[in-house]
């Protein structure tokens, strides 16, 4: 049967039904080689690597989002639901996630899995057994809240979070799936700001050289709706990774902060 | 003469402890799907010089055998070349092959398999290398065989998925060993010192004795087995089949030997992982 449109289409994830979805797409590429050889020159195919499968989710951040609790996690499982249809995977791993909001947006979340097990149709649904996520609550620009080094009077007009996660599987000989699947610490964390210039200046260029330099901030994203604090995102030991100002006629001065930061598995 | 294309040049076997030169036709050779190859042959001629004599370009004289190898790399499948058919003691005669064109193109005889080796990954296919000696002159003649494309199509089949040794369908059985239990990969080596005996008034060698021959695998894996005693350690059979996406196995490779070497590796930003050395002494 023809899909309708997208209120047809649901994501479950570890038996929770997620909330606010905007895209959802799944990729599948194959590892397989030409192979030629002496007297042949187009002798066949040979498979030279696992099929990399990976799913991306992008959804408004308008409750206490629960797929970022699955960090850490190398047996994520889930089903999508589009129309009659459905596909399951198995053992998925998030690789990364991505917090963006900026004046006049919604707050969005996107995260990027990597599939490990199957990727297949299925005949079974699960929406009626799954959970639901929170519901989604009003989330004023005020209370979009972020504490960092550098705020005051610069007004924030755009704030990008994001932690990425080394993964590594492991395939032992005659194995489909990998037997061991690890993240490798540290995670990396960055953080993007974008400003309206009032009062902010550079770091002094040699500072960077100094032993005393803050290399531990601490930079924080509270995003709050009707009932209090939805999510935090922190930013651990912290550092300046790149600042960029720039100024035009009939413009404001913005101004563009990186920070990086680490933290332990 | 211009280049002729990889794809002219097949490589094919004549049955093991035969002079039987194999044919192009299907079945009358076991193709080699070759990767690479390489031939290399040095006539094994000495200066002489008289006194009395100027030199001239003439003056060589005939001092050995000539000294050739054939080295190619491939990969395995059914009824095909396989390299565990030309190990071990396997008679006087050696192997024949042909490279390229059967009339234009190189043949030789004698050919005896001093090493092979293979790594076996996950989700890789199997290629092996083998290291042939050539004992018999490629030519007595003045002149020989040169690289020549063959006419006759079709002397290599079509590498068939179904057919030939991948290691996401290999295994690694026998005894387990009690701390490893993922094998990320296996490197397998067999080598075989071979003594040809010529007799005076003969090209060839009239018998060729294998005098030793050895295998060894490394596995990386996990772990190492826990730390050996100074006089290594036998760890019990390991068989290593490999096979197709079928799961016909198409050679194995069973080794009975003693651990020789235990190797950990630790990285930052990575996993500890472990090898260790098994070696057998065939002969």
């Amino acid at each position: 049967m023809a899909l309708e449109g997208s209120h047809e289409e649901h994501i479950i994830i570890n038996g929770t039904l997620l909330q606010g979805v905007q895209n959802v797409s799944f990729q599948q590429n194959v590892s397989e080689s030409a192979v030629s050889m002496l007297g042949n020159d187009f002798a066949g195919k040979t498979l030279d690597g696992p099929t990399q499968v990976t799913a991306s989710i992008d959804k408004f951040l308008l409750n206490s989002d629960f797929v970022t609790q699955l960090t850490g996690l190398t047996d994520i499982s889930g089903q999508f639901e589009y129309g009659d249809n459905l596909v399951d995977f198995s053992q998925a791993v998030l690789n990364s996630y991505a917090v963006s909001s900026s004046v006049g947006q919604l707050p969005q979340i996107s995260f990027d899995l990597s599939i490990y097990g199957s990727l297949s149709g299925s005949s079974a649904p699960i929406r009626s057994s799954s959970l639901n996520e929170d519901n989604i609550q009003n989330v004023p620009e005020s209370g979009l809240i972020v504490t960092f080094d550098k705020g005051g009077p610069n007004a924030v007009q755009s704030f990008n979070f994001s932690e990425t996660f080394d993964v590594q599987p492991i395939y032992g000989l005659g194995q489909e799936t990998p037997a061991h699947l690890s993240i490798i610490g540290p995670i990396t964390q960055e953080v993007q700001i974008t400003i309206e210039v009032q009062n902010y200046e550079p770091e002094e260029t040699f500072s960077f050289l100094s032993g005393s330099k803050d290399r531990n901030r601490t930079i924080e994203l509270k995003i709050s709706g009707d009932s209090g604090v939805l999510n935090t995102f922190s930013l651990e030991n912290g550092c300046l990774a790149s600042e960029s100002m720039s100024a035009g006629v009939s413009d404001t001065i913005i101004a563009e902060l990186t920070y990086k930061g680490y933290k332990k598995v | 003469m211009a280049y002729i294309s990889y794809k002219d040049v097949p490589l094919y076997f004549g049955q093991p402890n035969s002079n039987t030169l194999p044919t192009t036709a299907d079945g009358g050779n076991l193709g080699v799907f070759c990767q690479q190859v390489q031939l290399n042959y040095t006539p094994n001629i000495s200066p002489v010089r008289l006194l009395g004599k100027t030199p001239t370009r003439d003056n060589f004289n005939l001092a050995g055998p000539p000294n050739s190898s054939l080295s190619f790399s491939c990969y395995v499948s059914n009824a095909e070349f396989d390299p565990t058919d030309f190990t071990g003691d396997v008679g006087d005669l050696g192997a024949t092959f042909r490279l390229g064109d059967d009339t234009d193109g190189i043949s030789g005889s004698g050919a005896f398999l001093t090493s092979f080796s293979y790594t076996l990954s996950p989700y890789a296919p199997v290629l092996v290398q083998c290291d042939f000696a050539i004992y018999n002159p490629l030519t007595i003649e003045n002149a020989g065989g040169k690289i020549a494309g063959e006419t006759t199509a079709g002397v290599i089949d079509d590498l068939n998925f179904a057919n030939y040794g991948h290691g996401a369908y290999s295994s690694f059985g026998g005894t387990p060993l009690s701390d490893l239990s993922v094998f990320e990969s296996i490197q397998y080596q067999f080598n075989a010192n071979r003594f040809p005996v010529y007799e005076i008034g003969g090209y060839n060698p009239g018998v060729v004795e294998l005098i030793t021959a050895e295998q060894n695998v490394q596995i990386q894996g996990d772990n190492i087995q826990a730390l050996v005693p100074l006089t290594g350690s036998n760890p019990g059979n390991i068989t290593i089949d490999i096979k197709n996406s079928s799961t016909t196995t198409l050679f194995s490779t069973p080794i009975n030997g003693r651990i020789t070497a235990e190797n950990i590796s630790i990285a930052g930003g990575d996993l500890a992982r472990g090898s260790l050395t098994i070696t057998e002494l065939l002969k």
